[in-house]
């Protein structure tokens, strides 16, 4: 028997006792899978991986690390033969996620690690779900309706330690909303103004207590802010700068197409005008939509990324209260490079201020299918490094990343 | 002092506090350098530091480094790249200092240094196996092997 006797003979008394402070410290520089293999070195760790205070400090040191992605796929509802991708960019590994009863259903909003999954346009079933510990849970049905537009949030109440779920979606021609808090055994019915039926809504991103929708009205962006602990709702006008697209010379516009070909569900653009030969292109220099705005909810900001044929300009939500929330000039950055509508980007997250992780859709090759792929963007360089995992999908345009994914431990079962 | 201002005169004698660690060796180290301990800058701002601050945990070979680490730190001047290059050097030793490293950070409240040198045991972690991960840190309150394999196919994806 290992006794300790044996142990400080063979000079392990200069090994000193490590606080369970320490040990957090210590695990928290872990990727969430070393984190997870680190539970079988023994009871006190694994007790301690499990505890709340531990769960927190590990989600709060997402900040430091390269990102993890899921990779939704991009299939025909129903089709239930792909799984989702959980990709370990710091570990270049991509891992399936098989879960039967979440398959076929499409990710939504996203919250400290937890996923909203349910069906675009069914209100049943949805799941709260956590990609890293497998786990999920069901949230309360709420009987047949035929829907469409169905979109679920996730908001985390840290006065009440509780996640509250925000879905809209369009009933009989009227746009709904309806809340419930994880745990809960039905959902609420808001009321909100008639009008808001018009209104098209994004995919919904949660930040600071609040969940924000991109939506559009005839010819107008604007956000959709609901403050889960209040439940009051505000819309924010984006600033008046952003897409007065007059302000700065532009790159030379030859072929300003209407742009309203096909779009794949993340929303970039697949397909140039009719009759368009895409051939001896490279010339031609497109403009990209001014509505190219995207929310992105990650590393304890919210953060709407503009961008054109070649600069990026971000902003950044500010104010506590929903009242005082305002939308704040960030940076701006040359792309060094000319984006068109063969061309795009989308930024899904950053593991520093100076590295941005882009997904890159290219169209050159094949219209109907683009090519992507996940590049970093280097501002201080602006140069482009494409990511290295050898194991991603060989057809990436199955996949829809989800944006804002930070991985944890959270469970949705105590939560 | 003077009322001239060449820049000759020779610059206003630093403010310097004694640290004395747990062997009784006494370290001096500025005012500016120990105000990243944020235990000792409460010390400061309550005026307990104008005798020596007696650190019982820490002996001297390790106070010796965590005030060096100090110094480097509070230099002006550095470039970020520089001073990376360095702190990669200053944390290229013994895993069993790395502990000693953390402890003082912990208990001086360095964050800095309590950073960098969990994030190297972190690394070193990594591709350890439990057995070689109890062996580093001296655990011996290990699971039975069915107890291990039950937490293993809890978490079977991220052993795959």
């Amino acid at each position: 028997m290992e006794k300790s006797e044996k142990r400080s003979s063979s000079g392990n008394e200069s090994i000193p006792y490590l606080s369970p402070e320490i040990t957090t410290e210590i695990l928290c520089k872990l990727p969430i899978d070393s984190v997870l293999r680190c539970r079988c070195v023994c009871k006190a760790w694994c007790y301690l991986t499990k505890s709340p205070a531990f769960i927190e400090q590990l989600l709060s040191s997402n900040v430091d690390k390269p990102p993890s992605l899921i990779l939704e796929p991009n299939c025909a509802e129903n089709d239930s033969t792909q799984p989702f991708l959980f990709v370990d960019i710091g570990g270049h590994r991509v891992r399936q996620v098989c879960i039967d009863p979440l398959k076929g259903l499409s990710a939504m909003g996203t919250c400290r690690g937890l996923l909203c999954v349910g069906s675009l346009s069914a209100l049943d079933p949805v799941f709260v779900f956590n990609p890293v510990t497998r786990e999920y849970r069901r949230l309360p049905t709420s009987g047949e309706k035929v829907i469409n537009g169905h979109q679920v949030g996730l908001s985390f109440n840290p006065s009440t330690g509780k996640y509250e779920v925000l879905r809209t979606y369009v009933h009989e021609g009227r746009r709904c909303f309806e809340v419930t808090t994880l745990g809960a055994s039905s959902w609420r019915k808001l009321d909100v103004p008639n009008h808001w039926e018009a209104y098209f809504v994004y995919e919904p991103v949660f930040w600071n207590r609040t969940i924000h929708w991109k939506a559009s009205a005839t010819a107008c962006d604007f956000l959709l802010s609901f403050d889960v602990c209040h439940e009051k709702f505000r819309k924010i006008s984006f600033p008046k700068d952003i897409s007065s697209f007059g302000i700065r010379p532009r790159a030379k516009d030859v072929g300003h197409f209407g742009l309203g070909g096909r779009r794949d569900d993340d929303g970039q653009l697949l397909l140039p005008p009719q009759g368009f030969v895409p051939d001896g292109y490279t010339h031609l220099t497109t403009m990209i939509e001014p509505t190219e705005l995207e929310l992105l909810g990650f590393g304890g900001r919210l953060t709407i990324v503009e961008h054109d044929n070649e600069q990026m300009r971000l902003w950044e939500m500010t104010g506590d209260k929903l009242e005082d929330l305002s939308i704040e000039f960030w940076d701006e950055h040359d792309t060094n490079m000319e984006w068109n509508s063969f061309m795009t980007y989308k930024v899904i997250g950053w593991w520093s201020p100076e590295c941005y992780l882009l997904k890159v859709s290219d169209c050159y090759g094949d219209i109907w299918n683009p090519k992507k792929h996940f590049t970093q963007f280097l501002l201080e360089r602006a140069n482009y490094l494409p990511l290295d995992i050898p194991s991603l999908p060989s057809i990436p345009s199955m996949f829809i990343t989800v944006r804002g994914y930070e991985p944890s431990l959270v469970s949705p079962e105590t939560a | 002092m003077s009322s001239s201002s060449s820049s000759s005169l020779p610059p206003c004698p630093k403010k310097m506090i004694t640290l004395k660690s747990s062997d009784g060796e006494t370290f001096q180290i500025e005012e500016t350098a120990a105000l990243q301990s944020k235990t000792l800058e409460n010390m400061i701002d309550e005026n307990c530091a104008s005798t020596p601050i007696p650190l019982r945990s820490i002996n001297g070979k390790i106070l010796a480094k965590v005030v060096e680490f100090c110094n480097k730190h509070a230099e002006v001047g550095v470039d970020a790249e520089s001073l990376h290059a360095w702190d990669a050097e200053f944390v290229n030793v013994e895993y069993t200092t790395l502990f000693d490293y953390i402890l003082a950070a912990n208990f001086l409240e360095i964050p800095t240094l309590l950073d960098l040198a969990s994030g190297v045991v972190g690394d070193m972690i990594k591709g350890k196996t439990p057995d070689e991960i109890r062996k580093m840190f001296n655990i011996n309150d290990a699971f039975s092997p069915e107890e291990e394999e039950e937490v293993r196919r809890a978490n079977q994806w991220a052993f795959e």
